[in-house]
């Protein structure tokens, strides 16, 4: 008996499910709406005067835990605004082993690596997985109302509420501003110049490390920092 | 002919009694099979039906987690361990950032704790659908598993609205989370939950009370409490033995302490319990969610702190500190101090433990995981070891053994 009651529950389950409208939907004919952060590809922008954002600083490289992206930096005139500074001379990110953690969009300091969401072109041959240079500014042009993060935004996302700007807002900086306060490349400025300018917090970093966050708010530049630390945030709810 | 009078054509009693002359037979389950969950193989020694021997063998799926986090920073080790238990990747996020917090002495801001908590509970209630659902899948009752994984597909829409992936989520970081809540998701999350939970009484009602499902899966895949505490159970599988052992209340962490919530216990030890436990979770994290979520406070979502975080982009440009801060921390690492600790958190399948040791250099010296699931999995034979072959199937599924966390 119980065997029967329980067949027919299911079964009843079965045309309750059969009868209403399906869950699913049919993949090439119809396309969920993707989430609007989704991670999917990449980009890399040009500033509105049309030059590179790019300064071959190779953040990106350093920091991509799968190791995928390959910069070949130089220094060059620019050919906006005619001076001297970084580019990348190529730009390589490698599709099939990438693993979209978002750590090289977050970090890039000109904003010049961006996610895009829509990816729906699986390719033919492993080259078409590469992303070189050509194709990553491609997708810029092509793919731009699919943009939804570069470093600025991603780092809007962790403000709280009320200082919140909308979504992917222009780019603050031109490229003629955003060497000037290193005058050279991301890579070669803090090696050689920081130790003598920024003596009370360079070295703090580096030679003690300290043990809770008290000393580590401490060594730090006390005018560069706008809010407390979090210790003071404790009381809430 | 002498021999004709003693002849006697009818067996005598010893020759039928006789015992059969057979060997065990040996069988792989897997690598590949569409039992096991993840590439794992089972060497079976059988008798018939019945199980003699089970040997389990791991190394399909070993991708040198542990030595791969030596060479990398400890923000970029982060990605790694959202590939350990992939169906909860944000437990191990999270775990993982908070066995680094605990290291370096960094309390988080209260609103990024409360968000581990929905996520890391969210994530939970994934794990725990598709393991409970997945048994009725294994048993041959194909439409609980549909509701189970309906219920799952919400849960995974919402951590992509928050996170971005679907599966590998690699969300927070040092010191909080990369990321605030989206513009209304909370909202969606309760209106998400209150489907779930009709969902999870769909599959409730169909598994739980059905004889057929019961009679499969009551006194099949027993282990006794002295049994599954020497193997080192933790999580579901332990508490189903009747061990009231929970990390979140043994050793609160974020905000566990704070919500109002109970650990399920069964009594058992076998299948059923295992299930129907897992059942009984998902009500409490869905409990532990809406609690949360009204008590979520506003703030910051990360500490302020330049040599753990990046610093705002204003800063980067504007200011020579800003952008040596955000050199050291994308180049150097996170500036772990030295020392060595051990944290634990619970994950949907049990304790995830953490054994960091630093040196002081951005890179972690070693990094040790105590995933859950090598443990259950090596007190299995325990659980099919005379028992018969096909219980082993669901045996298999409501331990939940994920490939990817048992080899690190």
């Amino acid at each position: 008996m119980g065997y029967l009651l329980s067949t027919l529950k299911s079964l009843y389950a079965t045309l309750r499910q059969a009868l209403s409208k399906p869950t699913t939907v049919e993949f090439p004919k119809v396309k969920r709406e993707r989430a609007p952060r989704i991670r999917a590809s990449f980009a890399l922008t040009k500033d509105a005067a049309g030059d590179e954002n790019c300064i071959g600083c190779k953040k990106c490289e350093k920091v991509c835990p799968s190791e995928v992206i390959t910069v070949v930096a130089s220094k060059k005139p620019s050919p906006v605004t005619g001076k001297a500074r970084g580019y990348a001379d190529d730009f390589t990110l490698n599709l099939q082993a990438c693993i979209i953690c978002e750590l090289c969009v977050q970090v890039c300091p000109t904003d010049a690596i961006i996610m895009v969401k829509e990816q729906e072109a699986p390719g033919f041959s492993r080259a078409d997985l590469t992303l070189t240079m050509d194709k990553l500014y491609k997708n810029a042009e092509t793919k731009e109302k699919w943009a939804w993060a570069n470093a600025t935004v991603l780092g809007e996302h962790q403000k709280p509420a009320e200082e919140k700007k909308p979504a992917l807002a222009p780019k603050p900086v031109p490229a003629a501003a955003a060497p000037t306060p290193t005058g050279a490349p991301a890579t070669a400025t803090p090696a050689t110049a920081p130790p003598a300018t920024a003596a009370p917090t360079a070295p703090a970093t580096a030679a003690a490390p300290a043990t809770n966050a008290a000393t580590l708010a401490a060594a730090r530049s006390p005018a560069s920092v706008s809010p407390p630390p979090a210790d003071e945030k404790k009381g809430g709810a | 002919m002498s021999n004709d009078a003693t002849y006697d054509p009818t067996p005598s009693n010893e020759e039928l009694e006789a015992h059969l002359q057979t060997r065990n037979m040996v069988l792989n389950l897997g690598p590949s099979h569409p039992a096991t969950h993840g590439t794992v193989r089972l060497r079976l020694e059988l008798d018939g039906e019945t199980i003699v021997k089970m040997d389990p063998e791991i190394g399909y799926l070993h991708r040198g987690f542990q030595k791969s986090c030596e060479n990398v920073t400890w923000m970029q080790a982060l990605p790694y361990t959202d590939r350990l238990d992939y169906v909860a990747s944000l437990t191990n996020n999270f775990g993982f950032l908070s066995a680094i917090e605990h290291l370096m002495g960094v309390e988080i801001p209260e609103r990024a704790q409360y968000i581990r908590v929905v996520g890391a509970e969210l994530h939970r209630i994934a794990s725990h659908l598709t393991t409970a659902a997945a048994l009725g899948l294994e048993l041959g009752g194909f439409t609980a598993f549909l509701y189970g994984v309906e219920a799952r597909e919400l849960i995974i829409d919402r951590v992509t609205e928050l996170t971005g992936a679907r599966l590998t989520t690699n969300f927070g970081r040092i010191g909080g989370l990369n990321r605030d809540l989206p513009p209304g998701w909370a909202e969606k999350v309760l209106k998400s939950l209150v489907k779930i939970e009709e969902l999870t009484a769909e599959v409730d009602g169909l598994l739980t009370r059905n004889r057929i499902f019961t009679d499969r899966t009551r006194g099949t895949g027993v282990i006794t409490r002295d049994d599954a505490l020497d193997f080192g159970f933790t999580g579901p599988c332990l508490r189903a033995c009747g061990v009231s052992y929970d990390v979140r209340k043994a050793t609160p962490y974020w905000v566990y302490d704070r919500l109002d919530w109970e650990v399920p216990v069964g009594m058992n030890g076998d299948n059923f319990d295992r299930y129907y436990l897992r059942i009984l979770e998902i009500h409490q994290s869905i409990k532990m969610i809406r609690q949360a979520l009204e008590q979520l406070p506003e703030g910051p979502v990360i500490i302020d702190d330049w040599r753990i975080v990046l610093p705002p982009k204003d800063d980067v440009y504007g200011t020579i500190e800003g952008l040596i801060a955000h050199f050291k921390v994308v180049m150097e690492g996170v500036p772990v101090p030295p020392g060595e600790l051990y944290h634990s958190t619970e994950s949907a399948n049990g304790e995830l433990g953490w054994y960091l040791r630093s040196d002081g250099s951005g890179r972690p010296y070693k990094v040790h995981v105590r995933a859950p699931g090598f443990q259950i999995l090596s007190g299995m034979q325990r659980l099919c070891e005379g028992r018969m072959l096909a219980d082993l199937v669901p045996t298999f599924d409501t331990i939940n053994m994920i490939g990817g966390e048992v080899e690190q």
